[in-house]
């Protein structure tokens, strides 16, 4: 899929800095100051003791919602498709998982019930319910990058 | 959440059963799939990538007016960088081309960087960050008995048994011995005690049918520690993935485990 020609390539790490608002070009900038001016004059109307924290309450709350631009159908088909396939994809991977967790839990009742039928005693004590069960807190989220020392094999107590 | 047959309703209260009223031929082993879980995320591909990367655009275009006065003082290195940042995004157009908006001669940008050629400055926190790499020598190396090999992926313990058959560690389980506690016995027994490791629950997540006994399968998170195979019992062992357990047991035993694998 081409996207006019552009192989710009951003790190993961920019691409979460840049996430955030910013502007891009001189006419956004012109935007810019006209709005800055309109956001302080709407701060200086409501009137306060400090007119910079007006002027953050107008940057977060007092702002016009955000829409797309103005696109024109082959740029609109391009969005639609890209959308659709998204959620394809989404509801692939999505089932696969589903069906993943199915086949476990399937694997697992097949297990306790050949239990039973095993060995009632042993059957009895899997049943048993704990109160309060925790996850372990060496338990860690997966990241991006490994840490330094990606594992301790416990070679400190010797 | 399991629906309890009426037989284990029943003994509940009537508790008649005893060890001699089992099925004669169905000796009951305990087993742990032990696995390290994934340490690092998934990497997104395809697809995936390219979708991620225009919703991200999408996003900057179409984002509010950013307060740059606000955030940065001005002519401080941090904006110096966030001004390079935006040059390069400033080129990025995934719509028609004829409809990007055009460049006027940004004099008053270039005056602001200077006009520098260099990277944007690193801060000081940024510069004492190293990020290592997804990578490891244990990958480069190939080395299947290494838990930092494939840090995407769910690795799971599996050792040689005396008959040269790779298994999931299992054993015996003794008098009036719960089924989670024996699974740990025998884990310790085959592969030392340097495991710390988590068992899940009370109850096995599978199970084998061998001809003359049933081996239930505990499932353990390793948290810290590596596998030492005790001779007698394990010979050797690996930590794999799913498709490697796969080529490496035997096709009755992989039907028995496939479904206890995460494929991930």
């Amino acid at each position: 899929m081409s996207f006019g020609g552009l192989a710009t390539s951003i790190s993961t790490r920019a691409r979460v800095v840049l996430q955030r608002s910013t502007e891009a070009t001189v006419a956004a900038r012109a935007a810019r100051a006209a709005a800055k001016a309109k956001d302080r004059k709407e701060a200086a109307s409501r009137g306060s003791l400090n007119p910079r924290y007006e002027l953050m309450k107008n940057i977060l709350f007092y702002r016009e919602p955000r829409s797309l631009p103005a696109l024109n159908s082959e740029d609109m088909e391009r969005h639609l498709t890209i959308l659709r396939a998204q959620s394809i994809t989404k509801k692939a991977a999505s089932d696969r998982r589903k069906a993943e967790r199915n086949r476990k839990f399937a694997a697992m009742v097949s297990a306790y019930e050949a239990l039973e039928k095993a060995d009632p005693r042993l059957y009895e004590e899997a049943c048993k319910q704990e109160s309060n069960i925790t996850f372990p807190r060496q338990m860690r989220v997966p990241t991006e990058t490994p840490p330094i020392k990606i594992w301790d094999y416990l070679d400190n107590d010797k | 959440m399991f629906r309890r047959s009426l037989v284990s309703q029943c003994a509940q209260g009537m508790r008649c059963f005893s060890t001699s009223s089992k099925v004669a031929g169905a000796a009951v082993r305990a087993g742990v799939v032990l696995q390290r879980d994934p340490i690092v995320t998934q990497p997104i591909n395809g697809f995936d990538a390219i979708a991620d990367k225009y919703f991200a655009w999408l996003e900057y275009i179409t984002a509010d007016r950013f307060p740059r006065d606000l955030f940065f003082k001005q002519g401080s290195s941090n904006e110096k960088s966030w001004i390079e940042q935006e040059k390069v995004r400033a080129a990025e157009w995934y719509f028609d081309p004829s409809s990007k908006p055009k460049e006027r001669a940004r004099n008053k940008l270039q005056v602001e960087s200077d006009g520098s050629e260099e990277m944007p400055l690193k801060s000081a926190r940024e510069q004492t960050v190293k990020v290592q790499p997804r990578e490891t020598p244990a990958d480069a190396a190939g080395d299947v008995r290494s838990l930092e090999r494939k840090l995407e992926r769910t690795l799971y313990l599996v050792i040689k048994d005396k008959s040269g058959q790779w298994v999931f560690p299992q054993g015996e389980v003794q008098d009036q011995e719960p089924l989670h506690e024996a699974a740990r016995r025998n884990l310790k027994n085959a592969c030392g005690g340097k495991i710390s490791a988590w068992t899940v629950g009370r109850g096995p997540v599978g199970h084998h049918q061998a001809s003359d006994y049933t081996t239930f399968f505990i499932k353990g998170h390793i948290l810290a520690g590596q596998a030492s195979p005790a001779k007698p019992i394990a010979s050797d062992f690996k930590w794999v993935t799913r498709e490697e357990v796969e080529s490496l047991v035997s096709a009755d035993y992989w039907k028995s485990v496939k479904d206890m694998l995460s494929s991930n």
